[in-house]
């Protein structure tokens, strides 16, 4: 089951990061996406994959989709896909994942027995008690990254 | 609550800095509040030391400096003095800067001011004190220049602000030789220490910190910016006279004072320089026609008088003329900013008969000149004396010059008093707004009784004062009021060739001081920068000529063959550097994914390294 | 452990597509995908280590990410506007 969502998100992934048109780029991603709700559900965490749903799935997907909109054309010239640093970077890319694999083989991780008990109401215990005030910091972010869009994004 | 003394005037300040322009008219009523609100502390703090104890507070801020104020029966008195005259000229300034297009930005800058001025007298380490003593140098330069668009203005505040800096570098240095040799800034510490540094090192180190107090106070030969300063609006020169800027100079002396004792060398240099630049200032203020010039010239003297009482080991008498100094200067400046608003002009030609036209201005100045001549009942006259006394005690010499010094203020303050308020009316004056001569009368009544009670009495430099120093000054200033009263007054002699006289124009261009300093400053930067284009010309250009003339005429006169040797020198050098920049330049894309990739492979890179 | 292999492969992939597209949205979108490879990291050393605050995390780079969208899309436009086109390679001014 777990590889079946694994190999939907890489190939998907894949596609969001090769495909020509640029539309097509972001249906890959909406579909990596949800993959990933998926995989948050699978592993305990029903929340978090609730909250992707809605914020990436939904709110980042439907901007993305409008800054598309916004700036492209019907009958634009497609823009290739790639630029000329195709090869270092794959090169590079893979050198590093290799690495990164070469690291995990090594880690030394033992899944603790039992499952969390009720992770929705710890994470609310958690956001209002430990982590309140990075709680309402990100708040300001959101609220400084809305002005400062709206800031950035206004014709003089 | 000590630290609240200098923070209402600055969030004044800060206040009137970003909502002034929406204040406007009420703009002032924000920075009084606040300054009368540190009077009132101020007030609170002096009763609670005048019984005798002295208020520290200190929170730490660096590892070597703490954030310390401290009040003790000098810094105490000099609040008051500070905020008292300082709330006077403020609310005088809502009648005088009336109608002003940055009337509120005024009463910012007088705030500012107000603030440094009294973070000064409250400092309690050497650092603390420099910064707040640059604060002042920056509100005065605020202020001088407020009327910015004149262009005297302008330069005159440039000229305080260099000036004053130019002894404040001597001041910085002195701070830091204190630091390397004692390795603490705080008073305590120094005082209690000092002793143990040889006396040259301690020389050495007062003379240099004395320098920020030549140029604050304005002692010759720093003193030229004083009179300039006189570009200013009129109360903010009575603020840089009377209570703040130049009362930081001879402050800062009586703070330290037990620093500069151990160098009897600098207080002797101190006391002759101050009487000497008593005697210049008097002698120049005698030639001049301005009034304020005339103001300036007379703070000036009073300054070395001050400092004299320091270079005569009488801190305490020091300190009680700057404060009796600060009420009078405060009530004469205040009287003739009175004068120049009724009459436009600051040239005593165009005054006349003023006595009649504006009585209250007339009665209050008289009572600021009498204190400035040392007439007693009158304030001056007690703090002059004892300052006579003490150097009569300490340095005969500067005693007599004293003594000559005093007989000329009391010359030239009545030559000012019988030129503009006797006579026929000139003009059509009318007395000033009742918010102008209010502060006027408080003033006058600090001006008159203050020197009944000595504030610094029984401290223990206190020697009586003998008859011969009470007779020989109050008889010069007599003297000096009379002689005044029979040449301008009663106009008995006529001084009409005078002013051709070469020791007339030589007093009356300040002793051609500014003249000097703009031919020896000014002329040996040009010099200097002429020199370095000559330089520039003769050594650069002309080492590219030579080898450029030396290879056209070897080639010329030799052969081809040369010039391929030396162009192509030449050429493959500049080739050779070109290619490296080339081929550097090819690592410079512009693309930011170009250089992510470059971070990516580094990344990699040093994986790869660590394995 | 397969699943930390995958999100290092999902990175990896992110990171190619930020490294060679030319389209500025994809660009985004890739950096978008390199967050969630990072969340699915944290999400799955959550729920080995039976503890809550990688979710915790994933919850607050979820919101930063929204709010790095939306900032995103802003200057998007303005490139598109500067320069009629949102390919990268034309806006290299830092080349002199």
């Amino acid at each position: 089951m777990i590889y079946v969502l694994a190999a939907i998100l890489l190939i998907s992934a894949f596609l969001t990061v090769t495909l020509k048109n640029i539309f097509h780029c972001a249906l890959a991603l909406a579909v990596a996406l949800l993959t990933l709700a998926g995989f948050y559900f699978y592993l305990d965490a029903p929340f978090v994959g609730v909250m992707q749903l809605i914020i990436y799935v939904g709110a980042i997907m439907i901007l993305i989709i409008f800054a598309i909109m916004l700036t492209t054309r019907v009958g634009d010239r497609l823009l290739s896909a790639a630029n000329h640093q195709v090869m270092p970077s794959l090169l590079a890319v893979i050198v590093f994942v290799l690495f990164g694999i070469a690291a995990i083989r090594k880690l030394d991780l033992v899944a603790k027995a039992g499952k969390m008990s009720d992770p929705i109401a710890g994470l609310g215990r958690e956001l209002l008690t430990t982590y309140l005030l990075p709680f309402e910091v990100i708040s300001l972010l959101l609220l400084a990254a809305l002005v400062g869009a709206v800031v950035i994004a206004r014709k003089d | 609550m000590v630290i609240l003394i200098p923070l209402l005037p600055a969030l004044a300040f800060a206040a009137l800095v970003f909502f002034g322009w929406q204040l406007k008219e009420r703009a002032p009523y924000v920075s009084i509040a606040a300054l009368a609100g540190s009077f009132l502390l101020s007030l609170l703090a002096a009763i609670e030391v005048f019984q005798g104890t002295t208020i520290e507070v200190s929170a730490a801020w660096l590892p070597i400096v703490a954030f310390s104020f401290r009040i003790d029966l000098i810094s105490a008195w000099m609040l008051l003095l500070v905020t008292g005259v300082g709330l006077m000229i403020q609310i005088y300034s809502i009648g005088y800067m009336k109608g002003d297009p940055r009337f509120a930005r005024f009463f910012a800058y007088l705030s500012l001011f107000c603030a440094a001025m009294l973070g000064v007298v409250l400092a309690n380490n050497l650092l603390l004190l420099y910064i707040f003593w640059e604060l002042v140098g920056l509100g005065s330069y605020l202020l001088i220049g407020f009327w910015f668009e004149k262009p005297s203005a302008a330069a005159a505040c440039k000229k305080a602000f260099i000036f004053t800096r130019a002894g404040d570098i001597g001041f910085f240095l002195g701070i830091l030789l204190l630091f390397l040799s004692l390795g603490a800034i705080d008073f305590q510490t120094i005082f209690s220490q000092a002793h143990t540094l040889s006396v040259p090192l301690v020389t050495a180190i007062t003379l240099l910190i004395f320098c920020g107090a030549i140029g604050k106070s304005a002692q010759f030969p720093l003193h030229v910016w004083l009179p300039d300063a006189m570009e200013g609006p009129t109360p903010v020169s009575a603020l840089i006279h009377a209570a703040t800027m130049v009362a930081a100079g001879v402050y800062m002396v009586a703070r330290l004072f037990p620093l500069f004792e151990l160098a009897p060398l600098t207080l002797t240099i101190i006391g002759y320089l101050g009487i000497g630049t008593a005697l210049m200032a008097c002698l120049i203020a005698v030639t001049q026609t301005d009034i304020k010039k005339i103001m300036a010239y007379s703070t000036i003297s009073q300054l070395g008088f001050m400092m004299l009482a320091m270079g005569a080991n009488a801190p305490e008498a020091g300190m009680f003329h700057l404060l009796t100094h600060g009420f009078f200067k405060a009530l004469l400046f205040l009287g003739a900013g009175s004068i120049i608003h009724a009459v436009h002009s600051n040239e005593m030609s165009e005054m006349g008969g003023l006595a009649k036209a504006m009585p209250i201005t007339f009665a209050t100045t008289m009572i600021g000149a009498l204190a400035l001549t040392g007439i007693p009942p009158f304030s001056g006259f007690f703090s002059k004396d004892e300052i006579l006394a003490a150097a009569y005690h300490n340095l005969p010499v500067a005693f007599w010059l004293a003594v000559a010094a005093v007989f000329l203020t009391a010359f030239y303050v009545f030559r000012m008093i019988f030129k503009i308020f006797p006579g026929q009316v000139k003009g059509h004056p009318h007395e000033s707004p009742r918010v102008m001569t209010v502060p006027l009368i408080i003033l006058a009544v600090f001006a008159f009784g203050f020197g009944f009670f000595n504030p610094f009495a029984g401290g223990h430099h206190e020697e009586a004062a003998p008859l011969l120093v009470f007779a020989s000054s109050l008889g010069m200033a007599t003297l000096g009021i009379f002689t005044a009263w029979l040449l301008y007054g009663a106009k008995v002699v006529s001084l009409a060739g005078w002013h051709n006289n070469f020791l007339y124009k030589f007093v009356a261009n300040k002793f051609y001081l500014d003249e000097f300093f703009i031919y020896v400053f000014g002329w040996t930067a040009t010099a200097v920068s002429q020199g370095l284009a000559i330089f520039d010309q003769l050594v650069i250009d002309g080492i590219v000529n030579l080898v450029g003339r030396v290879g056209w005429i070897f080639a010329f006169v030799n052969s081809f063959f040369d010039i391929y040797i030396v162009d192509g020198l030449v050429n493959l050098l500049a080739k050779i550097s070109a290619l490296f920049g080339e081929a550097l330049r090819r690592a410079q894309t512009g693309l930011v994914q170009n250089y992510l990739l470059f971070v990516v492979v580094g990344i990699v890179l040093v994986l790869l390294i660590r394995r | 452990m397969d699943i930390l292999a995958i999100s290092l492969i999902l990175f990896g992939l992110g990171l190619f597509g930020a490294l060679t597209r030319k389209n500025a949205v994809a660009i985004l979108m890739s950096i978008e995908l390199m967050l969630n490879a990072v969340n699915l990291n944290f999400v799955y050393f959550s729920r080995t280590l039976i503890d809550l605050s990688g979710q915790i995390f994933t919850l607050f780079i979820i919101a930063a990410a929204a709010a790095e969208a939306a900032i995103g899309l802003a200057i998007i436009l303005n490139l598109y506007r500067e320069f009629g086109d949102i390919d990268v390679e034309k806006a290299a001014l830092l080349k002199w």
